[in-house]
């Protein structure tokens, strides 16, 4: 048998028949640039068949299947569940706001009252809230001397009854909270590919 | 044929409009349709469309597809005609190879110079000497190594007869060993 490069190739690509893997394989043994050639070959294969695959962007599938006419569905679902969310998210702060500003200054008048007994001349439009802040604490006690503990914190911080500064920082402390839950818990609010 | 008979059932679930079914197969096969177009189009973002198009392309002729054959061989033939028909618009030049048996006479080829031993090579030294070649005998090369299609296989992605497989996998693997000896070089 002479040398074929394209029996070798053959060799390579397990397309010979029988007899035709045995002739070239008798050959390769005794041929010593066929048999480097049968390895180049096996070597390229190799080197070919180690290549890593690569891998498309990760919303690949997402406009394949948009494509195929399931994006209304999904945009539908999608477009709700962010208005829901971002309802629940204005909503959610804005209750919050509100109630870390009432928390503030009832806090400041109950802790004097409930735990002092000292009174304070207290601004006339609190008034209301003193008498709330006994019957609050009435009932719910173990809120209370948790929010009492947070009203010595906010004296601590806020000498002097201030009310914008009160309500600005409240109201900071309440937007910080809603934004870090929002943009930290998994699954509260899909972020964009 | 585990495979094969796994990826028939999905794509029945498919064709009755299920939406899951897609995204099985969709994730079976993006990272071998992915690669193989990023060979012929060796551009990313252009690649990653290409995939697309010809994922789309497939699942809206599925009910083309004949079971005879494996899925994936139908997947690279429209990955194929989508990359060549990329390539032709865009530079008709680049997929102008020869196949012809006058060209090379098939079966007269002999090894005329004495090879060099070689027991391995380098992965660089693949992907270097690869990303040299025309697009046509990269695709080749790859279909037949990286994803081990028989000559059969090739010539129903490729569209192109068995013979000419054998010669365009022949040319390429002489182009790949002149490109590896220049880099070794």
């Amino acid at each position: 048998m002479k040398c074929e490069a394209i029996k070798l190739q053959g060799l390579s690509d397990d397309a010979l028949s029988l007899r035709e893997k045995e002739e070239v394989v008798a050959h390769i043994k005794e041929c010593l640039p066929c048999s480097s050639r049968y390895l180049w070959l096996r070597a390229l294969a190799d080197g070919i068949a180690a290549l890593p695959y690569n891998f498309p962007g990760p919303s690949f599938n997402a406009k394949i299947l948009s494509g195929l006419g399931f994006s209304r569905a999904i945009e539908r679902l999608e477009y709700w569940r962010d208005r829901v969310q971002d309802a629940f998210i204005a909503a959610a702060s804005c209750w919050a706001a509100i109630a870390l500003s009432l928390a503030a200054f009832f806090l400041r008048f109950s802790d004097v009252i409930g735990l002092i007994g000292r009174l304070l001349r207290p601004q006339s439009i609190f008034t209301f809230f003193e008498g709330q802040a006994a019957h609050w604490s009435r009932a719910s006690r173990p809120m209370i001397k948790t929010l009492f503990s947070l009203g010595d914190v906010s004296l601590f911080l806020i000498r002097k009854s201030h009310l914008p500064l009160q309500l600005t920082i409240s109201t900071a402390l309440a937007c910080a909270v809603i934004l870090t839950i929002s943009r930290d818990v998994p699954g509260f609010r899909q972020q964009p590919e | 044929m585990i495979r094969a008979v796994d990826d028939l059932l999905w794509i029945r679930r498919c064709l009755s409009g299920d939406q899951e079914a897609f995204g099985v197969l969709l994730d079976r096969y993006k990272n071998q349709i992915f690669t193989l177009i990023l060979r012929i189009v060796p551009n990313s973002s252009d690649a990653e469309d290409l995939a697309q198009d010809a994922f789309l392309k497939a699942f809206r002729k599925l009910e083309f597809y004949d079971p005879a054959y494996p899925f994936i061989t139908w997947l690279f033939k429209i990955a194929h005609n989508t990359a060549l028909d990329f390539l032709k618009a865009r530079s008709p030049a680049l997929i102008s190879i020869e196949d012809d048996e006058s060209a090379l006479q098939i079966e007269g080829a002999e090894i005329s110079v004495e090879e060099k031993i070689v027991s391995a090579l380098r992965a660089e030294q693949v992907e270097k000497a690869l990303a040299s070649l025309p697009p046509l005998y990269r695709e080749i090369l790859i279909l037949r190594h990286h994803e081990g299609l028989d000559y059969d296989s090739m010539a129903q992605v490729l569209q192109i007869p068995e013979g000419t497989v054998k010669i365009r996998l022949f040319r390429a693997r002489n182009l790949m060993q002149e490109k590896l000896s220049g880099i070794e070089a």
